[in-house]
């Protein structure tokens, strides 16, 4: 069956010296932003805060209040399990928001939306590893991905955004390595900040 | 057929203006697309582009035979007249003879690039020798010395100023290669503004300035950062040579961050990147020939050295990289 797919890099039929190549061709000193950030945008940290306590600021949706750049005011919404604020970098631009997680993969993602609720589109993905397996050290590391959905580049819902709001959400998508690098930071500040001073609500 | 750079020389407005000149925006704006600058020149009320010119050319009239040239291209960024060029008024205020006048308003900060292109064509077109390429940077004394929109944190960006680029046709070629482009669906992200919705033919009390849409700024940055790289690496491709054979590298100046993001990207020294940003701002389309003719008096350039002039204008309506073999 492998035999059939065009292209695949094995040991089988790609000799070492045509892999290491092929692999230094592909490693560059520095890579263009948008090859790095174009369509997905990883970012990552390590914690000192045990990954209990971080999946437990983060499956509260209510954190975010603290750790995200501009969403403020959460309130529960008319749609079930929904929370609906507002995010400031919109001129009255109002955010609702969903958290899926899941304890035990130690999993905490934000489906969200601008200006409505019913379509959950901007989703969050993010993962804890306690730091214990990868680092060899206590803590945790938190990985956090986003995917370039086209609605990004094309509110589908011009109906639901207020009057006159000269932006869209996918106009800074060049700029969410760098805010999503930031509030991942702030994430980390507060964790540790919360660790060290053993608080245990907000 | 290529053109060699036969002299060069730059004038600039006696008008030093420090920060301290702006509204409050200036000095405390964190953004750093309107930071870094320390000083800048601006033109008086009375000053024209076509004087800045002229001051230049005097200093190089002498090497000109007969003070007669076949070609004078000029571009000045915002003209000192809305329906006549300043071509002739150059001619007329310095006794310059130019067979051929054409005054140029598009491609900006890379303005200088296209117009060595035009020079060349014509040259070979009409079988002529010589060419004066003009470019002067008007914005700031014109359009953000007002008393509303120096009060704009971008106000402190541009800097007046011009050079003047003495062209001839030569065996022996300086110019190693050149790319230039056009990405027309980026026109119209950059445009001039004015608070209270007139057109600019429109009578009104406000000043107009120069605006970018809100939407398009995260896009415009991005750009910029990938397009001027991007050339460079192609010029380079076209010429055969390699980044690292790059001696000196001269770009448009808008700000620090794009100046530092190109030269990472280019992974050049910072030494090897010139600039005059801390004392002329954003001297736009005359940035990279003034830095050019600074650094030429200097004594900067070695002969054989390679030299990369690249930039981007407007919002990346245009772009290109030049290769010049000192």
């Amino acid at each position: 069956m492998l035999s059939q797919i065009p292209n695949l890099k094995r040991i089988e039929v790609t000799p070492k010296d045509e892999m290491s190549g092929l692999l230094s061709h592909m490693t560059h000193a520095v890579y263009p932003h948008d090859e790095l950030y174009g369509d997905f945008i990883p970012v990552h940290t390590y914690v000192n805060c045990p990954p209990e306590k971080v999946f437990a600021y983060m499956s509260d949706p209510y954190s975010l209040e603290e750790w995200s750049y501009s969403v403020r005011d959460f309130k529960p919404s008319h749609l079930p399990g929904v929370l609906v604020g507002e995010d400031r970098i919109g001129k009255h631009t109002k955010i609702y928001c969903r958290t899926h997680s899941d304890p035990n993969a130690l999993i905490v993602d934000y489906h969200c939306a601008w200006d409505q609720g019913d379509d959950l589109w901007m989703i969050y993905l993010n993962r804890i590893v306690p730091a214990e397996r990868v680092l060899n050290k206590p803590g945790s590391v938190i990985f956090w991905q986003n995917c370039r959905h086209p609605y990004y580049d094309k509110n589908p819902y011009p109906e639901t955004a207020p009057d006159g709001r000269p932006v869209w959400v996918g106009d800074f998508w060049d700029l969410f390595y760098a805010g999503h690098a930031v509030e991942l930071e702030n994430l980390k500040r507060i964790l540790e900040y919360r660790e060290q001073n053993a608080c245990h609500s907000h | 057929m290529s053109l060699t750079l036969k002299s060069l020389a730059t004038a600039f407005p006696e008008r030093i203006v420090d920060n301290t000149y702006f509204g409050e925006d200036v000095q405390s704006t964190h953004n750093p697309m309107f930071m870094g600058t320390q000083y800048r020149r601006h033109l008086e009320r009375d000053q024209t582009g076509a004087d800045l010119i002229a001051n230049a050319v005097k200093k190089i009239l002498p090497q000109m035979p007969d003070n007669k040239v076949d070609i004078l291209l000029t571009n000045v960024a915002v003209p000192d007249e809305f329906f006549t060029g300043c071509g002739a008024v150059v001619c007329k205020k310095t006794g310059l003879r130019a067979t051929h006048i054409y005054d140029l308003h598009n491609t900006g900060c890379v303005a200088f690039l296209f117009m060595l292109q035009l020079a060349e064509s014509l040259m070979k077109a009409h079988d002529l020798n010589s060419a004066l390429l003009c470019t002067a940077q008007t914005a700031g004394g014109r359009i953000f010395a007002q008393a509303s929109t120096r009060k704009k944190a971008q106000a402190a960006i541009p800097g007046d100023g011009c050079a003047v680029v003495y062209v001839t046709r030569q065996d022996q070629a300086q110019i190693v290669a050149s790319v230039l482009e056009n990405f027309s669906d980026y026109a119209e992200d950059m445009f001039g503004s004015y608070d209270d919705g007139r057109k600019y033919w429109e009578p009104g009390l406000t000043s107009g300035y120069i605006d970018f849409t809100e939407a398009k700024v995260a896009k415009i940055i991005s750009r910029g950062n990938k397009l001027v790289p991007q050339m460079a690496r192609r010029v380079c491709e076209k010429a055969g040579v390699s980044v690292r054979d790059i001696t000196w590298l001269i770009t448009n100046q808008p700000n620090l961050h794009f100046l530092r993001n190109w030269r990472e990207a280019l992974q050049l020294r910072e030494e090897q990147h010139l600039h005059t940003f801390q004392s002329y701002a954003n001297l736009f389309g005359a940035g990279i020939p003034i830095t050019l003719a600074e650094h030429a008096a200097a004594g900067t350039f070695q002969p054989g050295d390679l030299i990369c002039l690249a930039g981007f204008s407007h919002a990346g309506d245009y772009a290109g990289a030049t290769l010049l073999r000192w």
